[in-house]
Parts: structure tokens; C-alpha cells; sequence
């Protein structure tokens, strides 16, 4: 047994001394033993830099309170594991592999390191298909990549864990395979919340909840930037497990993805590194191409991801945003300024766009129907200006229609959830996506120009347009 | 945050339209009073055409003239003075909505209603609304000149006098004050109507009130009466005509004093954004700098 002493401790990360002859490796899982007074009697830590002189620097994966100089470390030779397989199915998980949802403790055959490298390039499926959501704005202009990953900008309060737990029901309910939720760095209520409402969901009209096909993996607010730091990896690990024997199409969700890079950056200033821009770590682009180049789909099977991702001060061009979006395949970006109209999902739609939205794969008429969309809206977003200090009648006739039709587009993009039915009192639409771009190619058309904006407020498709204009007209 | 240099972009192109709009507004304003003065003038004259006018209608030996009967015809029509150039704010789609008002008593009263129009944004926005114009008066300048009048007016009071046309208003905006304008309209014909509605309008002094006995009437009533009639007519067209470029300039200061408020205000905001953008770039860069010297050190 390869056994050290902690030297030194500087918050959440602790130096010890090895034999210089027996180092332990780099990412290699640390166990400190002993007596921390609250009864807790282990800590675990990942070895992240050599000092030289047999000195490693650790960063703790856990509370360091009661953490002493002169405690034993021990060296457990490989990196972190977890537990992988069917068995983690309905569990709640933190990074260590424990489960700590109080059912007793998970029983699987394998363990595996959360630390390898990404699946080879050769391995990689070139599969491109897109993905339904039901969602309008969605499938209509950043339509969802099979395989793909999928993230969700957005401030602070616009709705993004809203949309991805929206995503979950409308996914994970319809899905064959199984998901994998990590919960990084986000309230612990939220955490708890979802678990609950995904034993009370059950998938499609089976007997099987969606919890039941479901494994959650949580190192949230609550815990040290270490945990934050690698769980995402513990949950990516258990993903691509399921990827990998074949089981079917994994979804990962991962709320929230900024939480990683915050913690990546607690921890570099720790571990003493020069802070990089913004005080970012020097090491952002690297931490976060480790863990997004693992979220692949190879032959043998897909992981497809959607990850909220918080943007600090709602400046898209700040770092760690700005180094998430190069690894999408699919941007949704959530402005606070729709939030403000009143519409939710707050999608943006002229900064929200698709690597597949492009006629060769979603077909010539949904391309031309979103572009037509989008002109509309872009040209309205030029306009506003104009309208702002001079009013909409000085407009020319032609670009009064289309204000119009951008703002009925707008007010239509507007959809009651699944998730959010005890707080609206309204039932959650599914729109087909075929529907979807029917009725704004109608409202491009001009179709609606005679039903009141309010009608298309949270309403499905065209038809439900004219009813509840109908009903408005009644009332 | 947005790009500094966007920034600088969009509050530029703010304050030309800015400078461009308080431009405007002094421009109106001057207009304005010089039309304001003319107003107040006319009122006079208006005013002494319309107790003339009460006194022949009401007077004791009963007068005829065509104009002052009534016919049947069902056709009636209505003349609109829409905005001679753009920037005034609603005035045109009030004189719109006041139309519509006239197309649904038409459509009650089983009547065909004819829509005559003066060239400018008005048409463009009756078409695009598919209201159908029977025709449009173009070449007419702010006040159209006394042969003009004259030509507007010769059609529609031949048409009445030959039964064809029961009913002839001119829709325009009516200035009550300056800060007071209502798209209304001027009946025209029948006479009786609009002397009716003069008298009213202008508070003329009721005959009774004056110390007078009786009057004669030379030549003979019914010169007088036709003369008077036509003078009325091509008056108080003439006096629409006024009123609306006076309303029209009134719309288009208040329009021009909102619009360069509101672009003063988003050029504060701006500026304020521009502000906090280029601290908060000095404040990073620094911090970049401070940072890696303490790392170093």
C-alpha cells in the first residue's frame, strides 16, 4: 500500500508527501483516512500536479473541514472510479459512486475510471438526423442533432433548467435507451425536484417511471469546487457506458456546464496557476474539450447531450460561454429581454441556430420556412429603432406587414409546458414539427394578419390560433 | 456585452436621426404660427358668412335655391384631406378610422358612399386598407389656390343640384387647439346642414339678439341667395383645407417633439451602455495585468 502524509492545506486542495520513488500518477484518486471530527473518517483527492521531492498537490473531492497536516493519504493507483451498468438505473449518485438517495448501497460488477480518452476518430458514427423535440421554436429554427450535443444558454433566471427538465419529460418520456442527468454546481432543491417528478412520470404508457431509466449523478452548490470539477466525468463515464455496450441511444443532460468551468477555475487559482483572461483558468479551452470530446456517438451507439449553460452578466462573448459553443452542434439561446415580453421558452430566435438546419438534412421546405422566419425577424430587429423614436406609421406599408407578421411569429414561438402545467394551468402542447412549419409558413403568408397578437400566445398550431382567436373575439 | 464600436454605430445613427427630427420640429412650429395667424383671420369672415347665412334661411319670406334642398338620391360622397407629407404621427390613420366611420352609416342607410381624396400618404394607406378612392386631387399645394377651389367644388355642387348627390362632407382634421385636433367632418351640402352647423360651431350672434327690424334684400333675394350660397361653399372648403394643414403641422411638431425625446433618451442609454462597456473592458484588462504580475512576483 502505497502510503503518504498531508504536508500542507490551502482550502480545497492539500499537498502530501509520497515516497519519491513511489509518486502516485497524475489523476490518480487520493484517500485520506483518519479521524475529522464530525464523524466523517475518509476524504478523497485527485492527484493534479507534482511538486518534486515525492510532493503531489491534491485537489479534495470532498469538505476538507477537519482536514490535518499529518493525516495518512492513500495512494489507491488508479483514478476516480465509478460504478456503471444497469444497476445504476433509478439511483441517485454524488462523483465518488456513492448513492445518496438512502435506497442502500448499488451493486454492479464494473467500476470504471472516470478518466480515459475520447473515443477515436475512426470510431465515430457520421450519422446526421435530427431530433424531435415538439418543442416549436426549437424544431423550427435550432433543430436537435440525433447524437449530437445540444446547449442552453442563458443568464440567470431566463428559464434554462426550466427547458432542459421540459426536455426530459418530452425526451426522455417518447426515448428507447437511457439518460444519465448530472446535476453540476446548481441549487440542490432543483435536484430534488427532478428526482421526485421523474418518479411520478411514467414513459409513454408503460409501467416503467422515467426514473426507472434514468440515473442521476449530482455534485451541486453545495459541494466543493473538486466535486464540481469532475462530475460531470463520474456522469459522462455511467453515459457512456450504456453508449458503448450497445444498449441503445444515451441522452445525457448536464445542468449546468458553466458550473464546471467555474469550478476548474477555483481550483487553478488554488493550485496556483496564472489566471488567464477574465480570470478564467489558463487551461479552459483543454478542461472543456476533455470532457465535451467524450460526449460522442461511435458506432456502437449515440450519447446525445443537452447542456444548460449559464452566461455570466448575459455576455455571450465571455469566456467560458464563448468556449462551450465551438463543441454544439445546436445553440438555444434564452434572452432575458423575451423573458420580459412575457414568452417562454425565451428562445432568441436570430441568435439561436443549427449546424443541421440546412436543406440537405431537414428537407428544402423546413430550410426555406425558417429562413423566411428569420428574415422577417431580423428585418422587425432592424426596425425597432425606427419604431422606437419615430412610431410604427411612419413605416412604409411594406414593412408595417411585416412587423406585424414578426410579431405574431414571435408571440407564436410562445408554448405551454409539460413541466410547468401546476404553475400556468395550462395543458403542455406537442407540436409535430411538420405542423410547426406549416403554421409559420401560414403566418409568413400572411394568414394570421387578422387574428389579434394575443391569440398566439402559448397556443399550439394554426388551428389553435383561430380558436382562441375566436374566444377572444367572444369574450 | 455588445461590441463597443456597435455602440458607437447605433448612437450615431440615433442622434442624425435626432438632429434631423429636432430640425423638423422647429420647422413646423414655425409653420405652425404663421398658419395659426391665418386661421384666426379667416374665423372672422367665416364667422359673418355664417350669420349671413342663418339670417337667409330663417328669414320670414321663404327662399329657394337648390343647394338648399334636400333630395334623395342616395349617393353621397366625401372629400379627405389626409397629410400632405409624411412624419405627423397618426393624422393620417385618424382621418382613416373617421372614413370608416362613414362607410358603416353608409352601409345602414343603404346609401353608395364615394371617397375623394387628396394625393399624398393618405392613398397609400386607403389602398392598403382596400378602401376604394373615386378620385384623387393631385397638384394641390398646402392651401389649394381659389380656382382650384373652385374646380373641386363646381362638381360636386353640379351633381347635387342635379339630384345625383344627396350628401357632400369634406373629412379633415379639425383644430380646436393646439393641443386639441379631431378628425371630423364638415358637412357641405346640404347648406342647410353646414349653415346650421356654423352658427353652432362659431357662436354666430342670434339674430334676435340684434337691434335690428327687418332688412331689404338687393338685387333681389334670390341673386343674393345664390351668390351667397356658392360663396359659402367655396369657403368653407377653402377653410378645411386651412384648418387641415394648421392641424397637420400641430400633429407633426407633437410627432417631432416625441420622436427626438425619444431618441435623446435612447442616446443616453447608450451612452451609459458605452460607458459601462469601456470601464468594464479597462477594469478586465487591468485586472489581466495586476493578476499576472502578482502570479509572477
Amino acid at each position: 500500500m502505497n502510503k503518504g502524509k498531508v504536508l500542507q492545506v490551502m482550502g480545497s486542495v492539500f499537498d502530501a508527501k509520497f515516497m519519491p520513488s513511489n509518486v502516485p500518477a497524475v489523476y490518480n484518486a487520493v484517500e485520506v483516512q483518519g479521524d475529522f471530527g464530525t464523524g466523517k473518517t475518509s476524504l478523497w483527492g485527485e492527484v493534479e500536479q507534482h511538486l518534486g521531492d515525492g510532493k503531489v498537490r491534491i485537489i479534495a473531492l470532498g469538505s476538507t473541514l477537519g482536514l490535518r497536516r499529518g493525516m495518512d493519504a492513500i495512494d489507491t493507483g488508479s483514478p476516480l472510479t465509478v460504478p456503471v451498468g444497469k444497476q445504476t438505473l433509478g439511483r441517485v449518485f454524488n462523483l465518488l459512486g456513492e448513492a445518496i438517495d438512502e435506497r442502500g448501497p448499488v451493486e454492479t460488477g464494473t467500476r470504471k475510471p472516470i478518466h480515459h480518452l475520447p473515443p477515436r476518430l475512426v470510431d465515430l458514427s457520421a450519422k446526421t438526423e435530427m431530433f424531435e423535440t415538439g418543442i416549436k421554436v426549437i424544431d423550427l429554427l435550432c433543430p436537435f442533432v440525433r447524437g449530437g450535443k445540444m446547449g442552453l444558454f442563458g443568464g440567470a433566471g431566463v428559464g434554462k433548467t426550466v427547458v432542459i427538465q421540459e426536455l426530459i419529460a418530452r425526451i426522455a418520456t417518447k426515448h428507447g435507451g437511457y439518460s444519465v442527468f448530472a446535476g453540476i454546481g446548481e441549487r440542490t432543491r432543483e435536484g430534488n425536484d427532478l428526482w421526485l417528478e421523474m418518479q411520478r412520470t411514467h414513459i409513454g404508457d408503460s409501467k416503467d417511471t422515467v426514473l426507472d431509466h434514468t440515473c442521476l449523478v449530482f455534485g451541486q452548490m453545495n459541494e466543493p469546487p473538486g466535486a464540481r470539477l469532475r462530475v460531470g466525468l463520474a456522469a459522462m463515464t455511467q453515459a457512456e457506458y450504456f453508449c458503448e455496450a450497445g444498449i441503445g441511444d444515451t441522452l445525457l443532460f448536464i445542468d449546468n456546464i458553466f458550473r464546471f468551468s467555474q469550478a476548474g477555475s477555483e481550483v487553478s487559482a488554488l493550485l496556483g496557476r496564472i489566471p488567464s483572461a477574465v480570470g478564467y483558468q489558463p487551461t479552459l479551452a483543454t478542461e472543456m474539450g476533455e470532457l465535451q470530446e467524450r460526449i460522442a456517438s461511435t458506432r456502437a451507439g449515440s450519447i446525445t447531450s443537452v447542456q444548460a449553460i449559464y452566461v455570466p452578466a448575459d455576455d455571450l462573448t465571455d469566456p467560458a460561454p464563448a468556449t462551450t459553443f465551438s463543441h454544439l452542434d445546436a445553440f438555444v439561446v434564452l434572452k432575458r429581454s423575451i423573458t420580459q415580453k412575457g414568452i417562454y421558452p425565451a428562445v432568441d430566435p436570430l441568435e439561436s441556430t443549427s449546424r443541421i438546419l440546412d436543406p440537405n438534412v431537414v428537407g428544402p421546405e423546413h430550410y426555406s420556412v425558417a429562413q423566411r422566419v428569420l428574415e422577417h425577424l431580423q428585418q422587425y430587429n432592424n426596425l425597432q429603432d425606427i419604431i422606437a423614436i419615430l412610431g410604427i406609421d411612419e413605416l412604409s406599408r411594406e414593412d408595417q406587414i411585416i412587423v406585424a407578421r414578426a410579431r405574431r411569429l414571435e408571440r407564436f414561438f410562445s408554448q405551454p409546458f409539460l413541466v410547468t402545467r401546476q404553475f400556468t394551468g395550462l395543458e403542455g402542447k406537442y407540436v409535430p414539427v411538420a405542423d410547426t412549419i406549416e403554421s409559420c409558413r401560414q403566418i409568413c403568408d400572411g394568414k394570421g394578419d387578422s387574428f389579434p397578437e394575443e391569440a398566439f400566445m402559448y397556443v399550439g398550431t394554426m388551428d389553435d390560433v383561430a380558436q382562441k382567436a375566436t374566444a377572444l373575439a367572444n369574450r | 456585452m455588445i461590441g463597443i464600436r456597435q455602440i458607437l454605430q447605433r448612437r450615431k445613427a440615433i442622434s442624425n436621426i435626432c438632429r434631423l427630427t429636432r430640425t423638423m420640429q422647429i420647422v413646423s412650429t414655425a409653420a405652425f404660427k404663421s398658419y395659426y395667424k391665418r386661421w384666426l383671420a379667416v374665423a372672422d369672415y367665416h364667422q359673418a358668412l355664417a350669420q349671413a347665412g342663418y339670417l337667409l334661411v330663417t328669414s320670414e319670406t321663404p327662399l329657394e335655391h337648390p343647394l338648399l334642398k334636400d333630395n334623395s338620391s342616395g349617393q353621397s360622397a366625401v372629400l379627405a384631406i389626409g397629410s400632405k407629407r409624411g412624419l405627423c404621427g397618426s393624422y393620417n390613420v385618424s382621418i382613416y378610422e373617421h372614413l370608416l366611420k362613414h362607410v358603416s352609416t353608409a352601409k345602414t342607410a343603404g346609401k353608395t358612399l364615394s371617397i375623394y381624396a387628396t394625393s399624398g400618404r393618405l392613398i397609400g394607406l386607403l389602398h392598403a386598407r382596400g378602401l376604394a378612392v373615386a378620385k384623387i386631387y393631385s397638384g394641390l399645394g398646402e392651401i389649394p389656390s381659389d380656382s382650384q377651389i373652385r374646380d373641386i367644388a363646381v362638381d360636386f355642387v353640379d351633381r347635387y343640384v342635379a339630384g345625383q348627390l344627396d350628401y357632400f362632407g369634406v373629412a379633415y382634421m379639425t383644430f380646436h387647439s393646439p393641443g386639441h385636433q379631431q378628425a371630423q367632418t364638415m358637412t357641405i351640402m346640404p347648406l342647410a346642414d353646414l349653415i346650421d352647423h356654423l352658427t353652432t360651431r362659431f357662436k354666430a350672434i342670434w339674430p334676435w339678439d340684434l337691434d335690428f327690424e327687418d332688412f331689404l334684400m338687393s338685387p333681389s333675394p334670390e341673386e343674393i341667395v345664390a351668390s351667397l350660397a356658392i360663396m359659402i361653399v367655396h369657403a368653407m372648403i377653402k377653410g378645411c383645407f386651412l384648418e387641415a394643414s394648421l392641424s397637420e403641422h400641430v400633429a407633426r411638431m407633437v410627432a417631432m417633439r416625441n420622436a427626438t425625446k425619444n431618441a435623446e433618451d435612447m442616446i443616453r442609454d447608450l451612452t451609459a451602455e458605452y460607458n459601462r462597456a469601456r470601464q468594464t473592458n479597462i477594469t478586465s484588462e487591468l485586472l489581466d495585468i495586476i493578476s499576472g504580475i502578482g502570479v509572477l512576483r
